[in-house]
């Protein structure tokens, strides 16, 4: 509902290279709108993203693509039972000319970190990569080297199968900003996704060819650069949040910590999360401030992953996403949890 | 000395007698030692007995029975006759022969057989027949054990009663006393009037945004809709629409270049009777 002549300028010219940006994605990515805006939102806030769905919804392809359309660095580490914790930060080698050890960077010395699958790896892994993620630096032997900025993880985790994984602890999830839910694309969506899929045809290699891939129809062209990443985190950090929505938060936050079918609730790192990630959606929306909107179709990626259920709940056969709803409706409905002064 | 061969021949005839009748008090003396000897209760063994004829078996036991016999061993002894080793136990004192205890295996009659004499004798004094025989003592009616077990199980049903009245008792006046919460219209009437008058605070403001938006869903009935999808479908409407703005730039825009009318804005709500969005829903679900 906001008329853009009350936009500035600067937001104006912001929300312009966003909307290159997701061009750019939607040539190679049909749909997956939403997964787009939640990692231009991470990528603008600098908080890393759990996406959780299924195989096959095109996680890769769309951060490749993401990294390519803004000129940044992307390494991939599929996670697995054997990984080791020098396989992600690097680890020292002896050179044998010069007798002496030299420091081998490994994958995470990145822009966009893809690891896929994180709950696959060992609890030792999962905690180096975390601990990097907090502190963005890496410690090598004796050197401690800093990680390339701007730096964004994005980590994968299958729903279904959960034999032989790593379930990662409430104080590990809570290290990811949001933590956004996957779904299948809708019945038009697919179509347009298999007809893509079919006009990708062949090229030819050495003496055959082989089958083109929508990673290899992919364009290069940048259509924006790290200072134009640089402008957006700096516009995001200019959105105007009113007093108003701040006790909007506040009142979401306290309603998960004394929600009946809640055992813990959000910690505060949540509700910071809750308004980086509501500027940065104002941002993408062409606004200078937020409003409540952001609060509620953030607050299940933002805060979902942050409360566990208490065994009633479970019990009764609850999910945490029918709880925050309920919670959510709830708002001015039931009198506020916080005691207020007139 | 025909006399004195007679004395002599006296003598030798009266050391012959002696010696028989030393003998014989001896023998005798010698069998009453061997008669084995049994307190009540306690088992006892008789070596080395041997009996003449075919092997022997003890009798089966018949209730009253006086003695428990028992054959340890048993081993021939020369043509016809067999060595035993017996056990026994006396259950009432007494002098008993255990060959009466005895019958032949093969089934033929016992016949003549030695006697095996046992004496079972009792600790007890002669006039005391069981060990302890407690009296019989009857309880009174009125006080002691009876009394006591009686009066503390009615203090204990009268305190059950007492509990459980009075807790039915503070239900029944929670009831009475409990009202029921106010109604989303009880609450918002109150927040319009001092929203209009500016006597609200940032944060009780941002509680009538959220129970604007409540009552706009309650009203549209989107309770059950996803509450993102809400905000949507209510920025659309042509009433909420316009009213979810004016809030937006009232309490969220930065430097609002237009001024929003608090009074106006919230006029509708104003004078809104306390079960009207109630009223409402009941006609509609009707």
């Amino acid at each position: 509902m906001t008329d853009h002549n009350d936009v500035s300028d600067e937001v104006l010219e912001k929300t312009r290279f966003i909307q290159d940006v997701r061009d750019q994605v939607a040539t190679v990515v049909v749909g997956q709108d939403e997964v787009v805006e939640r990692l231009l939102i991470s990528l603008f806030t600098g908080g890393h993203i759990l996406l959780q769905g299924v195989p096959g919804l095109a996680k890769t392809l769309l951060v490749s693509v993401l990294s390519k359309s803004i000129e940044l660095d992307f390494s991939r580490i599929q996670f697995t039972i054997d990984l080791l914790p020098s396989d992600i930060l690097g680890s020292q080698i002896l050179d044998q000319k010069s007798n002496e050890f030299v420091t081998r960077t490994g994958p995470i010395f990145t822009n966009l970190l893809l690891a896929d699958e994180i709950n696959r790896a060992a609890p030792k892994v999962q905690g180096a990569l975390l601990e990097a993620m907090q502190e963005r630096k890496v410690t090598i032997g004796n050197e401690t080297l800093s990680l390339p900025a701007p730096f964004l993880v994005i980590a994968t985790q299958n729903p279904v199968e959960q034999a032989g994984t790593f379930e990662l602890p409430e104080a590990q999830l809570d290290r990811f900003m949001l933590c956004h839910r996957l779904n299948y694309p809708e019945p038009s969506e697919e179509r347009e996704v298999l007809k893509r899929n079919m006009a990708l045809g062949i090229r030819k290699e050495d003496r055959g060819a082989v089958v083109n891939t929508e990673f290899d129809v992919m364009q290069h062209k940048p259509v924006g650069s790290s200072e134009d990443l640089v402008s957006c985190m700096q516009a995001v950090n200019d959105i105007h949040v009113s007093d108003t929505f701040l006790e909007h938060v506040i009142e979401v936050i306290n309603r998960t910590r004394n929600h009946p079918n809640i055992e813990l609730g959000c910690s505060p790192r949540g509700g910071i999360a809750l308004i980086k990630a509501s500027r940065a959606r104002a941002l993408i929306n062409g606004r200078n401030y937020v409003i409540p909107e952001d609060l509620f179709v953030l607050a299940e990626d933002v805060i979902l992953h942050r409360i566990r259920l208490n065994y009633e709940a479970l019990a009764d056969g609850l999910t945490g996403q029918a709880v925050l709803q309920d919670m959510l409706r709830d708002l001015g409905a039931t009198p506020s949890s916080i005691s207020r002064e007139a | 000395m025909p006399g004195k061969q007679k004395r002599n021949r006296l003598l030798d005839l009266m050391r012959i007698f002696a010696g028989l009748a030393f003998c014989l008090v001896y023998a005798q003396a010698g069998f009453a030692g061997s008669q084995s000897t049994a307190s009540v209760g306690m088992s006892a063994r008789i070596e080395e007995v041997i009996l003449p004829g075919s092997e022997l078996q003890v009798k089966k036991i018949v209730d009253g029975d006086p003695i428990i016999l028992r054959i340890i061993s048993t081993h021939p002894h020369g043509p016809d006759m067999f060595r035993y080793e017996l056990e026994y136990y006396g259950l009432q004192p007494g002098e008993y022969n255990l060959a009466d205890f005895l019958e032949r295996k093969d089934g033929t009659p016992l016949g003549e057989v030695s006697a095996v004499p046992v004496q079972v004798e009792s600790i007890l004094a002669a006039d005391r027949v069981e060990p302890n025989s407690p009296d019989a003592v009857s309880i009174p009616r009125i006080g002691g054990y009876r009394f006591w077990m009686t009066l503390i199980f009615i203090m204990w049903g009268v305190g059950v009663f007492l509990i459980v009245f009075a807790r039915r008792k503070t239900a029944a006046e929670g009831e009475e006393h409990q009202q029921p919460p106010p109604t989303l219209s009880e609450r918002l009437q109150p927040m319009v009037e001092k929203a209009i008058s500016g006597e609200l605070s940032n944060s009780q403001m941002a509680e009538l945004e959220m129970m604007l938006v409540a009552f706009w869903r309650k009203r549209l009935q989107l309770e059950q809709t996803d509450v993102a999808e809400v905000t949507q479908i209510l920025k659309q409407h042509k009433e909420a629409g316009p009213l979810l703005q004016q809030l937006e730039i009232l309490l969220h825009q930065p430097d609002a270049n237009q001024e929003v009318n608090v009074a106006q804005m919230l006029e509708p709500y104003q004078h809104l009777p306390a079960e009207a969005l109630d009223e409402e829903l009941a006609a509609l679900a009707s």
